[in-house]
């Protein structure tokens, strides 16, 4: 089992998100949370990535306690949850060169960088620096950016943002291709088309009612 | 697309971290790869006009420099006060390692480099050496400001002490961070503890034995260091040493939150320095501070027109009580200037910089009603009534802050109960200085520059560092005069004028501007 939960409480100090979420995702799973703006998908995610601590329960990835200053954590979890920031004097391509050299070993077989810029489109503005990137580029960049580093789950907030009708699709066709290779996928989504481009198993968090 | 170097894969088991050479070695050469012809040496020439520029300044004022330290202060100030000072400066470090961490990392570190594998420690220790660094030059001014102030000429262990010191405060703040998921609040509430003692040894000049507990800390360390034997600062040495030896091995515990908080605020901060526009800057910082809370009790008083705007402002006070402690803090430095350096224009001044800093502390929705026109159409009230209504609270806060500040004077200064009252009366003449400060809104760079001999100077930061000043100096200026030559006799009555004119000038004028801006 690559993430677990165990009775789960989420959200902040004076409000509770969530109640006792109990999730089991294996290899080959891409779990989609959707559910209305504030029932606190964003922070189930942070929770995930070991950014946030819960308030109750546990977070186990491959068995262990989620802590994101761990060095086998982070080789198991990438993710992709607040919007993105760059080196302002790197180019696209030179963004993948640096994230694969810090990520190394990267395992043979692993989605090569040249596809995967092919894919999303980056390989058509790989020289160009990211302050003169349109923001739907930023996104593809920062979408390869985090399939390009080896891992076992993939953590992703909205990752459809700003992203036309292409690029969702080769996103949903990545996400697909990314669980075959014995890993997982949960992330959040309100993009119906992504969703079933990714087969992805819907989770609903309901509204909360006062 | 160039194919990615698998390269550096010893020791880099599911649990063990990367090496950070690699990385470290490849961003060096993409920046040198990344240079301009010629950047190297236009580099060199910076660096070597720096060192021409600063050595001749240095050399310039070396004899100066060195007079005031080989002659100290005619009168040794009592010990409770320079203990006060040092307690103070060390709150001020910690308030400062609280805002930026005291470790941070840019948003591109936090988003590729840092969720790597790669081994943590290595990528932060750069970041904390140069922590580590600012805290022991903060504590070798205070070793200066102590050899100056007890001992000329200047001695070097006194200096190393107050060296020492720092290091020691640098290395438990960055220590403090490998072991909380919040350091911010730790260091906060241990800045809050160090100004309350501080206040506490200036207010009620405890007894000896009292006041050497107080001194047992990295502050008391350059004047303890005068009478101690030689190994005590040895044994503090190895202690500040050790403290940060541990901080860097425990690098690799710090959390992704906790380094965010403060690189977000480095990067506002630093844009706004470097675009000149630092109301936007504190706007945004102003904004991640309230979106960092969740008030207990809310819900407004219900109170009609202009009173709505006021239960506003103090409805955002009782939400802030660091802004009260930042304003009851802002007392002590008056009373210690007076103390150490005597009456004259540094405690003036002091005491006019310290009275906005306290009353600037509740000008904040002003300076919303005033950046976002639409906020203040919102509110449906006319200019006069707005304005009006948002210098009641900083009226309040300046009497009250004017008369406690000029009350501890009173302790160091000859005129007795005067004192308090003028300070008082200064208050509406504070609260005017620093509300025209926060709704001086962006830098104007339509101002026309000076031509100088050295080249053309903007006017447009130099009329917004003024703003603000230039009102509530004159209307403090009795005040000003009063602290400058040490005695309050006569003052009052036209420090009240002063106060009244410059309140009823403001609201007349300020209040009467139509604005439209868009921004």
């Amino acid at each position: 089992m690559i993430l677990r939960t165990e009775e789960l409480d989420i959200g902040y100090r004076d409000r509770v998100l969530l109640r006792g979420l109990r999730l089991a995702v294996d290899a080959g799973d891409v779990l989609a949370v959707t559910g209305p703006n504030g029932v606190g998908k964003s922070t189930l995610l942070r929770c995930l990535a070991g950014l946030l601590r819960p308030l109750g329960g546990r977070v186990l990835v491959e068995g262990l306690p989620a802590d994101e200053r761990s060095p086998a954590f982070r080789r198991t979890v990438a993710s992709l949850l607040d919007t993105a920031a760059w080196y302002p004097n790197l180019t696209a391509g030179e963004h993948l060169e640096l994230v694969r050299l810090a990520n190394r070993p990267v395992p043979p077989g692993w989605f090569p960088a040249d596809e995967l810029a092919a894919r999303l489109g980056v390989a058509r503005f790989a020289s160009v620096l990211p302050g003169r990137l349109s923001t739907g580029q930023r996104q593809r960049l920062a979408l390869a950016l985090v399939l390009a580093r080896p891992s076992r789950l993939l953590l992703l907030d909205e990752p459809e943002r700003h992203l036309d009708e292409s690029g969702r699709t080769a996103l949903g066709g990545l996400l697909r291709e990314y669980a075959r290779r014995a890993a997982a996928v949960v992330l959040a989504s309100h993009d119906p088309v992504l969703i079933a481009a990714a087969g992805a198993e819907p989770l609903t968090v309901p509204a909360r009612h006062a | 697309m160039p194919s990615p170097a698998a390269t550096g894969t010893a020791g880099t088991g599911p649990a063990a971290a990367g090496s950070v050479a690699p990385v470290r070695s490849w961003l060096r050469e993409r920046r040198r790869a990344g240079s301009r012809p010629g950047a190297h040496a236009e580099r060199a020439y910076v660096w070597l006009l720096g060192i021409l520029i600063g050595g001749a300044v240095l050399a310039g004022n070396a004899p100066r420099v060195v007079a005031v330290f080989s002659q100290g202060r005619p009168v040794t100030p009592p010990p409770g006060i320079l203990l006060a000072i040092g307690v103070l400066w060390y709150a001020a470090v910690l308030l400062g390692a609280a805002r930026l961490g005291p470790l941070a990392a840019v948003p591109a570190r936090l988003s590729w480099l840092l969720p790597s594998p790669t081994d943590r420690r290595g990528l932060l220790r750069p970041t904390a050496l140069a922590v580590l660094g600012v805290a022991t030059i903060a504590g070798l001014l205070h070793g200066a400001f102590v050899s100056w102030a007890v001992v000329a000429p200047t001695e070097l262990l006194v200096l190393l002490a107050g060296g020492i010191g720092g290091l020691f405060v640098g290395g438990l703040a960055t220590l403090a961070q490998t072991f909380t998921d919040g350091p911010a609040v730790l260091l906060e509430r241990a800045a809050l503890l160090l100004g309350a003692v501080a206040a506490a040894l200036t207010v009620l000049a405890p007894p000896g034995r009292l006041a050497v507990v107080a001194g047992l800390g990295p502050w008391g360390w350059p004047q303890a260091v005068v009478d101690a034997p030689p190994g005590a600062l040895a044994a503090a040495g190895v202690v500040a040493v050790g403290v940060a030896g541990l901080a860097l091995l425990r690098l690799d515990r710090v959390r992704l939150t906790s380094l965010a908080a403060g690189g977000t605020f480095a990067e506002t901060v630093s844009t706004g320095v470097v675009t000149l526009d630092l109301g936007t800057a504190a706007r945004t910082v102003e904004e991640r501070r309230w979106a960092a809370r969740s008030p207990r009790r809310t819900g407004l008083p219900r109170l009609p027109g202009p009173l709505a705007v006021l239960a506003h402002d103090v409805t955002a006070l009782r939400r802030s009580p660091g802004r009260l402690a930042l304003a009851a803090g802002a007392l002590l430095p008056p009373v210690l200037l007076a103390e150490v350096a005597g009456p004259g224009p540094v405690v003036a001044v002091g005491w006019l910089l310290c009275g906005f800093a306290a009353v600037g502390a509740v000008t904040g929705n002003a300076r919303r009603d005033r950046d976002l026109p639409a906020l203040a159409r919102l509110l449906g009230l006319p200019g006069r009534v707005l304005l009006t209504a948002r210098l009641v609270l900083p009226v309040l806060v300046g009497c009250a802050w004017g008369a406690g500040s000029l009350a501890l004077v009173a302790g160091a200064l000859p005129g007795g109960p005067t004192w308090p009252l003028l300070g008082a009366v200064a208050g509406p003449a504070l609260a005017v200085g620093a509300l025209r400060a926060a709704r001086r809104g962006a830098v104007r760079h339509d101002l026309p520059p000076l031509v100088t001999p050295m080249g053309m100077v903007p006017t447009g930061p130099l009329h917004r560092l003024v703003t603000g000043v230039d009102l509530g100096l004159l209307a403090t200026l009795p005040t000003l005069l009063a602290i400058g030559a040490g005695d309050p006799a006569g003052w009052l009555p036209v420090q009240a004028l002063a106060a009244l004119l410059g309140l009823a000038g403001f609201v007349l004028v300020a209040g009467g501007i139509r604005r439209n801006g868009a921004h």
